[in-house]
């Protein structure tokens, strides 16, 4: 912003090649295809010279200009005046770098002085009485008319700052002024006046009603859509209607006044195409991010850059985001070439304001529920027969080993709850605990209310030569874990301050800091929370209780081969097993911005970043009991404790030259940029520990183990772009990158991206203007390029060296005189020659702004190839011996579109400003395979044609209503290849039956099953759906009427199909695994019996969703699932407090909100126990757990505050 | 001010002084390349470190579960439910790969041979180790001694290799092992007496096994030809072992013959003058394994020898058990009494305690499925909890070796009675018992046993089944038996039913003879007293053959075993290895 304003007024300056212009000039009221309307051509100066006028519309209506005035002729803004102007008896006044007063000559004080001919004005000290507000126009009304006063101010609503220069107008049209430098307006209004307006460019324009006020401040919304905005690109910025390229942004509010803990939360569903998903809902989760779905095999993400640097955005404030913008074509994105293949995502954070003093405070207090139902059959008795009988039937055997009399006493405590839980019975012919509870497990383990809070604030402020801001945060959230209750705490700190040392530099340092550690029971490794709910899903029976009457606690019945949630429930009730994950994040970024020529700006930064991350596990050796009186021991003591540091290095170099040559204008950048990481982990185990307690490698006694490793890489390129426009109607626009990284072979490390992209501005050309009352904004936007991909998601070696053969060594459990040996053996194959992995993209773009940009829409279609992925080789041979060595290899095609709707308008309600939007964004796509080396077309793997994400699976046509059309179907139909757990079970079981699955042998060959498994022979399986999601969408709109404030937004994905995994025991139930520990409620009336032959399940067996080739673990129709959603992501309302009540308290601005996050959910899915964005894949196919055990998702109610000083 | 004008050039000059081509070019820091990794003898034997991870451990020698220690649930094996995988099933490659990059590559750090000898000795042992478990697991399997590339369509889509080829390129490597290693002594390492082991173990495989199946669907490879060389291989095994018990430092170890097999098991590190090389654990490095808890709690399947191979254990006297009169429906105390002490060597009998108590225990069958409760490896209560042993493992004995001597010397018919004397007498004194006689083993070759292994036939059919019965005795629990069945052509064992004690029906047991109940059986309701027996209910607790009327204790009755002489011989190759390359062929009668 700063930078373009400045170039802008340099441009004023040195401007070459001014050309002989034939203007006519019409004072007359006229109309016509050769006229212009005066304030349309003030309108073009404003957007074409980034400056602002203030006029009196009255004073300017009716007055035309040739369309043959070109506004592009002239060397700057103030040749262009006077020319313009004086024709019209009208002149101008500039009151500061960017805004002039409009005027007719004799009605201003300084009215006969020419007005041209002046440099630029330093704003001086009187300055502001200069522009103290004064009537710009009188009425010849006013004298037969009451007046009466009105005053008030103007403000920014996003960051309320002062507006100077809003114009105020009584809406009859018959007065208006303009408001002072400190936002300040008086007006005097006719007694009868109705309302004002208060209109600014790039701002929403207000109508408010005046009633009986007589003080009316006023907050403008800033013109998100507004076409005049600038927008971030890559090393510099560009004005929307300028832009080429596929370029999305979205401003602070979409961030702001939201219970969000991090940015990723509020980008879900913000940006067409830009697709955020959460591996799971735990305190802290991260967000992966994806620009136009599937990228390549390999996978590949977006370059994120914040404030130029590549960085995290999970570990930024989201109150400290001015902008984010995402590139997404090849042209956008070129810029960045070799990581930028799979788009780019540009964060700019808030940059200090002149002015005084700012304090910006803001709170939230949320509250967390899961989103899913957590109803589980609790009743001991029913779920030890329902387990049982699951078992039975497949394996031959029982699971609980309660005998009859067992049963006998649960089913007593169904109705009796005075029994106890625990007797001491001799089984096996020793005395032990003996259960018969009815336990809710998950109630046990597991919170239903988390906490949250959110606390932040904001410094900011500035003079003439510096400006700075200062953010802080602080964010807590409380887990669900019951015992030992997780807890995630983020803290950050920002300070930016900005020097302008000399009229030519600018001296600039952005710092960052973050901090952020989550505890949780248990151990495990990074994100090891989930592994709980993987655990304790087993063997956690309802009729077991978690604690003995002695008050030691449960893990094995004794009276079967399993324990209790495999022991992780004494972990978590012994309490001493814990882990911590702890992050920090310092990024310092030193740039210089020198301007040797008017026309030419230099800038060189300087980043660093440090990112020291650690985390320890601790296990101990758990105590339990079945025996009373004897104790018995579980698990191993060990500690383990990792710390990585991670130093990057970035420098940027770049200049700019931008001028205008008669109707053509030219933007010429180049420069240089490198990047180096360092990389190096310390690493410790110890055994057998002093402490339960105290963290220590130190604390072990036994079996020291420590290990270290390091990694660097390093990237430079050299890169341009080249902007030209003629007339603001032709762009044009070249970028090229030559990339060269550490990661390749000397001989295949550099590559060369260019792009080319072009626009057309149809709606500036004459023939458009019959239509220009309507569509005000009409562009045609195309572009083609190519980027790079060098794959660089991880610290691992194999990522960073992949074309270089290492050996590997590890640490033996062969011991040798006692002593486990350490060792050395061969590597994974590598490929000597690998190269990037290009893409190629074609993008076809249209922008449309309609009623005076009341709606705008832009619609981007695209393909991407993506050439050479860099995969792991064609599936070779067992013999290899290793995994295939990566190889450039495979392409991939990928279509898609995005569309972006947006209405905005203000008007009045009630006597009362109303001002209201509504916008839509929309993306798809769709991805193809069009190399693989998979000659067989193995199902298993990629092949030629596949569209990526399909699932094939055997049709399914009901149950079997009686044991005779079983029989009378098998005899013409062999099913046994889908009936694994049929054929393994036991005597009758064993047959098919009445209740069974009945697959449909599609290809007629008299047996069910999967043919070759390739491509030409499948067999019966055909493809049934689509893993990946299609149609993914957000819909926000938002209202503003009288200091209230309500926003809704829903976002969801329209198309995407999943089939439970193996383990989904949410979905399953005893399907899967017979005895796991949360079987949803009611589950008996989903098994099908003879009196319940439409159930939703088949006949009853155990393991069949859980075996190979079980009858519900081969994926079928029936049990396919639709997981498109729609989901009240957010509802907002909030109300700010009139201005007049604060004023005395010196408090610029107040705002409550109550706000909801997931509030609402409709999907076709079949159970409330998963959550469909739980289960929902990413567009790179990755998902937190195909068997939704992972952290559930919450919602959250909350609270919050803002306070502006 | 003026001075700042200088900065950016600086920069930019700063910036360019990384010239191209160094800044990008960044080598691994913490691994070494492979031209670095053989220079030293440390790395030779750091390397060659990697390959001992081939090596058995933990369950896979303890829990054998075939015909001769059975559990409460079957595993696909023993009940003939094995199906062709999709993919893997132990197709694995890798170790083979790790052993094929050394031996291509160990000269290029110009070590002398001297150096370099050992370890690549060492490297061979284990590839004749890879290639025997192959073989053993599929028959033909491709023969590489290299590691390949990725590109060589040639050796990835190479067909399957006779046996033939493999066993002989299996005995060069031990060969050149034999020739090369240490002859050493030494529990933890390979040495040249772990290689002679190894000979014989492989050629006695080969050799039992081609004799056995020559006439059925696995007595020739996969391109037709007729599988030969038994008798030669045979003699190797015999050669192999020979060497070991006339040159080597190895003994059996002796002590009282009440106790010296059970003490050879419990013992906290191996025994060296017989344990030639054993998988060794570690409490404070918690690299342990799960015996104790296996055998003694309800909660691991409940392990149990099979009363079938129970019965095959000789009288102390020699004479055989199942001569006995009424031996079927002997009860549990009077059937383990004047056995062979190896039985109570590797169960629970009467007076048996727990290391370092003195406190007699009954079996416990709530811990074991069949009532002979499993004691070998099991050492005193404190390492009772799940994976809490530290017992080292047997991978190769002495007593093996003798085994093996014996019966490629009987396969071969050329046997005499100072071979059994230096092999079977041994084991057989150790135990207390009298030595095995070949002219009356030969003359009256026992009936059960050749009941039980109806292939065995000709002169020496007597003392072959005296030297299986001494096999599956003196081996129990320690990772043969599955092979055993295979070459001997033995499968049907697995499909017969599996049995327990006898027990004539409900009542009160005293199973050890102190007098006091340890076992009540009932029918209905629970009878009253006996506090310290264990109760178990007949048909939900325990199994008896005719239920309520008696009989041997059944497992999984419900469950029918099947063994196909025409497909169980072999494992399936996963489907998509047969995809992936055409040239591969499945093993006989698996789809």
């Amino acid at each position: 912003m700063r930078f373009l304003s400045l170039l802008s007024i340099l441009l004023l300056f040195f401007c070459a090649g001014t050309r002989a212009q034939e203007t006519v000039f019409n004072t007359q009221a006229a109309s016509g295809s050769q006229q212009k309307q005066l304030a349309q051509v003030l309108a073009d100066i404003e957007s074409a010279y980034y400056v602002n006028f203030y006029y009196n519309e009255t004073e300017i209506a009716g007055k035309y200009v040739s369309r043959e005035f070109s506004i592009h002729a002239y060397k700057d803004v103030t040749r262009l005046l006077n020319r313009l102007l004086y024709n019209y008896q009208l002149g101008y006044e500039q009151v500061s770098d960017k805004y002039y007063y409009i005027f007719p000559v004799e009605d201003h004080p300084r009215a006969g002085r020419p007005a041209g001919n002046r440099a630029l004005t330093t704003i001086d000290s009187d300055l502001a009485n200069r522009v103290a507000p004064q009537p710009l126009f009188r009425t010849k009304a006013r004298a037969i008319r009451q007046q009466r006063t009105i005053q008030g101010k103007v403000t920014d609503a996003s960051d309320n700052f002062p507006l100077p220069g809003v114009n105020v107008m009584v809406k009859d049209g018959t007065a208006g002024v303009s408001t002072d430098l400190e936002g300040n307006y008086s007006i005097s209004v006719p007694d009868d006046a109705e309302a004002l307006t208060f209109s600014y460019v790039g701002y929403v324009s207000q109508e408010i009603g005046i009633g009986n006020q007589t003080t009316i401040n006023v907050q403008l919304e800033p013109d998100v859509q507004s076409l005049n905005q600038v927008v971030v690109v890559g090393y510099g910025s560009q004005k929307r209607v300028n832009l080429t390229g596929a370029v999305s942004q979205i401003n602070s509010e979409m961030l702001e006044d939201r219970p969000i803990n991090s940015v990723g939360q509020a980008l879900q569903g913000a940006i067409a195409n830009l697709n955020v998903n959460f591996g799971d809902g735990r305190p802290g989760g991260n967000a992966s991010i994806n620009v136009r779905g599937f990228t390549s095999i390999n996978s590949g993400n977006p370059l994120v850059l914040i404030d130029g640097v590549p960085g995290d955005i999970n570990l930024l404030n989201p109150l400290d985001v001015a902008s984010v913008t995402v590139l997404k074509d090849a042209s956008s994105a070129a810029i960045y070439g070799a990581r930028a293949a799979y788009g780019v995502v540009l964060i700019t954070t808030k940059q200090g304001q002149k002015g005084e003093l700012q304090v910006v405070y803001n709170n939230n207090f949320s509250m967390a529920t899961p989103t899913t139902s957590h109803d589980f059959m609790t009743d001991g008795y029913e779920t030890a027969r329902l387990i049982d009988e699951a078992f039975q039937i497949t394996t031959g055997n029982d699971y609980t080993g309660y005998t009859e009399e067992d049963y006998e006493e649960l089913r007593k405590r169904q109705t009796d709850r005075s029994l106890p839980d625990v007797v001491i019975q001799n089984r096996n012919g020793r005395d032990q605990y003996v259960w018969y509870g009815n336990t809710d497990w998950w109630d046990y383990f597991f919170r239903n209310q988390m906490p949250s809070m959110n606390h932040s604030i904001q410094f900011s402020g500035g003079s003439e030569k510096i400006d700075f801001l200062v953010s802080g945060r602080f964010n807590q959230q409380l887990g669900m874990m019951q015992m030992n209750q997780d807890k995630n705490t983020a803290y950050n700190l920002r300070a930016k301050i900005e020097a302008k040392l000399t009229p030519w530099l600018t001296l600039g340092n952005n710092l960052q800091f973050a901090a952020n550690t989550y505890n949780y029971p248990g151990s495990g490794s990074r994100g090891a929370v989930n592994t709980s709910f993987v655990y304790l899903g087993v063997h956690a029976l309802p009729s077991y209780v978690p604690v003995n009457p002695d008050g030691t606690f449960t893990f094995r019945s004794q009276l079967n081969n399993y324990g209790i949630a495999d022991g992780r429930n004494l972990e978590l009730q012994y309490g001493k097993a814990k882990s911590q994950e702890k992050e920090f994040d310092f990024t310092n970024s030193l740039n210089l911005t020198l301007q040797p020529l008017p026309t030419v700006t230099v800038v060189g930064s300087y980043s660093f970043n440090l990112n020291p991350y650690s985390n320890f596990h601790r296990n101990t050796v758990t105590p339990w009991s079945v025996y009373p009186g004897e104790i018995s021991y579980n698990g191993n003591d060990y500690y383990i404790e990792s710390s990585s540091t991670d130093q990057y290095h970035v420098v940027n170099a770049y200049a700019t030259f931008a001028d205008n040559f008669g109707l053509h204008s030219l933007k010429v950048m180049g420069g240089y940029n490198q990047e180096l990481k360092k990389y190096h982990n310390l690493n410790g185990r110890a055994n057998n520990l002093l402490s339960e307690d105290l963290n220590a490698l130190d604390l072990g006694t036994s079996d020291h183990q420590v290990g270290s490793n390091s990694v660097e890489w390093a990237l430079l390129g050299f890169f341009g772009r080249i902007n030209y426009s003629f007339a603001d109607k032709y762009l044009l626009e070249l970028n090229g990158r030559y990339d060269g990284t550490s990661h390749f072979p000397a001989g295949s490390r550099y590559g060369f991206f260019p792009s080319v992209s072009a626009g057309w501005r149809l709606s500036e050309e004459p023939f458009f203007e019959p239509l220009k009352n309507t569509i005000s904004e009409l562009k045609l936007r195309g572009s083609f390029g190519s980027l790079g991909n060098q794959s660089l998601s991880t610290n691992l070696r194999s990522a960073n060296y992949p074309y270089i053969p290492v050996m590997n060594t590890g640490l033996s459990s062969w011991l040798m005189d006692g002593q486990r040996v350490q060792y050395l053996n061969v590597g994974n194959p590598v490929t000597p020659a690998l190269t990037w992995e290009r893409t190629t993209s074609v993008n076809a773009g249209l922008d449309l702004a309609f009623l005076n940009n009341q709606l705008t829409a832009s619609f981007d279609i695209y393909e991407r190839q993506t050439m050479d992925m860099l995969i792991p080789g064609k599936t070779l041979p067992g013999v290899f011996g290793a995994p295939s060595p990566r190889q450039n290899a495979a392409d991939l095609e990928t279509r898609g579109f995005e569309l972006t709707l947006n209405w905005q308008q203000a008007t009045s309600l009630g006597g009362k400003p109303f001002s209201y939007n509504a916008g839509i964004v929309l993306s798809d796509s769709k991805s193809y395979i069009t190399r693989f080396d998979n000659p067989q077309k193995l199902l298993n793997d990629y092949y030629v044609g596949e569209r990526i994400g399909q699932i094939w699976g055997y049709t399914v046509d009901g149950y079997f209503q009686s044991d005779e059309e079983a029989a009378s179907y098998e005899a013409i139909v062999n099913q046994d290849y889908v009936n694994e757990t049929r054929l393994r079970s036991p005597g009758d079981a064993s047959r098919l039956q009445a209740g069974d699955l009945k697959f449909v042998d599609l290809n007629g060959d008299g047996v069910v099953n999967d043919g070759q498994n390739t491509l030409d022979d499948h067999g019966d399986l055909s493809v049934l759906g689509n893993s990946l999601p299609r149609y993914a969408y957000g819909i926000n709109a938002g209202a503003n009427w009288n200091g209230f404030d309500l926003s809704v937004f829903f976002q969801g994905v329209g198309k995407q199909d999943w089939y439970p995994g193996s383990e989904t025991y949410f979905y399953w139930g005893v399907y899967g695994r017979p005895y796991y520990s949360f079987i949803p409620e009611n589950f008996r009336s989903k098994i099908w019996s003879p009196e319940n032959p439409d159930a939703y399940f088949p006949k009853l067996r155990g393991y069949s969703a859980r075996d190979g080739r079980g009858a519900l673990r081969v994926y079928n129709n029936k049990y396919m699932q639709s997981i498109a959603y729609i989901r009240l992501k957010n509802l907002t309302l909030g109300y700010t407090l009139p201005a007049s009540l604060l004023d005395r308290w010196n408090i610029a601005r107040i705002r409550i909100y109550f706000s909801g996050e997931n509030l609402f959910t409709a999907s076709p899915l079949e159970t409330d126990y998963v959550d469909p964005e739980q289960v929902s894949a990413n567009p790179n196919g990755g998902r937190g757990d195909n068997d939704a055990r992972n952290y559930p998702f919450m919602k959250h109610y909350s609270f919050g505050l803002g306070i502006t000083f | 001010m003026k001075k700042t004008t200088y900065i950016l050039p600086i920069l930019i000059a700063g910036a360019s002084l990384f010239s191209c081509s160094d800044f990008l070019d960044r080598q691994p820091l913490s691994e070494l390349s492979p031209g670095s990794s053989f220079g030293s003898e440390n790395q030779l034997r750091q390397y060659t470190n990697s390959f001992y991870g081939l090596l058995p451990s933990g369950s896979d020698i303890y829990d054998e579960r075939t015909d001769q220690i059975i559990t409460t649930t079957f595993t696909d094996e023993q009940q003939g439910t094995r199906t062709v995988p999709v993919s893997g099933g132990g197709w694995d490659w890798g170790a083979l790969r790790n052993i094929n990059f050394f031996l291509e590559n160990y000269s290029r750090g110009g070590l002398s041979e001297t150096i370099t000898a050992p370890y690549v000795g060492l490297a061979k042992f284990f590839r004749a180790w890879f290639y025997f478990e192959k073989v053993a697991r599929y028959g033909d399997v491709p023969w590489y001694s290299q590691a390949l590339e990725a590109n060589d369509s040639t050796l990835l889509l190479k067909p399957r290799d006779s046996r033939m080829l493999i066993i002989d390129s299996v005995i060069a490597d031990l060969d050149a092992a034999i020739a090369s290693l240490p002859a050493s002594q030494s529990s933890d390492r390979i040495t040249r007496w772990t290689a002679l082991a190894l000979k014989s173990r492989v050629c006695l495989f080969e050799g039992t096994f081609r004799k056995y199946h020559a006439n059925d669907d696995f007595g020739q490879d996969s391109r037709g030809n007729a599988l030969t060389g038994a008798e030669e291989l045979l003699a190797l095994s015999a050669a192999a072992a020979k060497e070991l018990m006339d040159n080597s430092p190895y003994s059996l170890y002796v002590n009282d013959p009440e106790s010296a097999y059970h003490e050879l098991f419990i013992a906290p590190s191996p025994i060296n003058t017989e344990i030639i090389l054993a998988r060794t654990f570690s409490e404070d490095l918690q690299v342990v394994h799960n015996v104790n808890y296996y055998t003694v709690s309800p909660s691991y399947g409940k392990p149990g020898l099979e009363k079938g191979f129970v019965n095959s254990y000789l009288m102390r006297d020699g004479s055989r058990f199942t001569d006995q009169p009424g031996f079927a429906t002997m009860q549990f105390y009077d059937e383990v009494q004047n056995r062979d002490p190896r039985l109570s060597g590797t169960i629970r009998t009467p007076g048996y305690t727990r290391v370092g108590s003195s406190v007699e225990l009954p079996p416990d069958l709530g811990a074991t499925v069949t009532g002979y409760q499993l004691i070998k490896y099991v050492s005193d209560p404190s390492h009772d909890k799940i994976n809490g042993s530290v017992v080292p493992l047997p991978i190769f004995r002495y007593a093996e070796v003798l085994l093996n001597y014996a019966e490629a010397k009987a396969e071969t018919g050329t046997i005499t009675q100072e071979d059994l004397d230096a092999t079977i007498g041994l084991l057989r004194t150790r135990a207390g018992m009298p030595s095995l006689d070949l002219a009356a083993a030969n003359a009256n070759p026992d009936p059960y046993l050749a009941g039980r292994y109806p292939h065995v036939s000709g002169p020496n059919q007597g003392v072959i089944l005296e030297i299986r019965r001494e096999r599956g005795i003196e081996l129990v629990m320690e990772d043969f038996r599955w092979n055993d069945l295979m070459r001997w052509k033995a499968g049907q064992l697995l499909a017969q039913p599996f049995h327990g004690a006898y027990f004539p029906g409900p009542g009160s047991y005293d199973l050890d003879g102190d007098g006091a109940i340890d076992l009540v059986l009932f029918t209905g309701d629970r009878p009253p007293g006996n506090p310290d027996a264990q109760f178990l209910k007949l048909g939900s607790d325990i199994t008896l053959e005719n239920g309520a009327d008696g009989g041997r204790v059944i497992v999984n009755a419900n469950i029918a075993k099947t063994f196909r002489e025409d497909r169980d011989y072999l494992y399936p190759i996963a489907t998509q290895e047969l995809l992936l390359n055409p040239n591969l062929v499945q093993n006989p009668n698996w789809e």
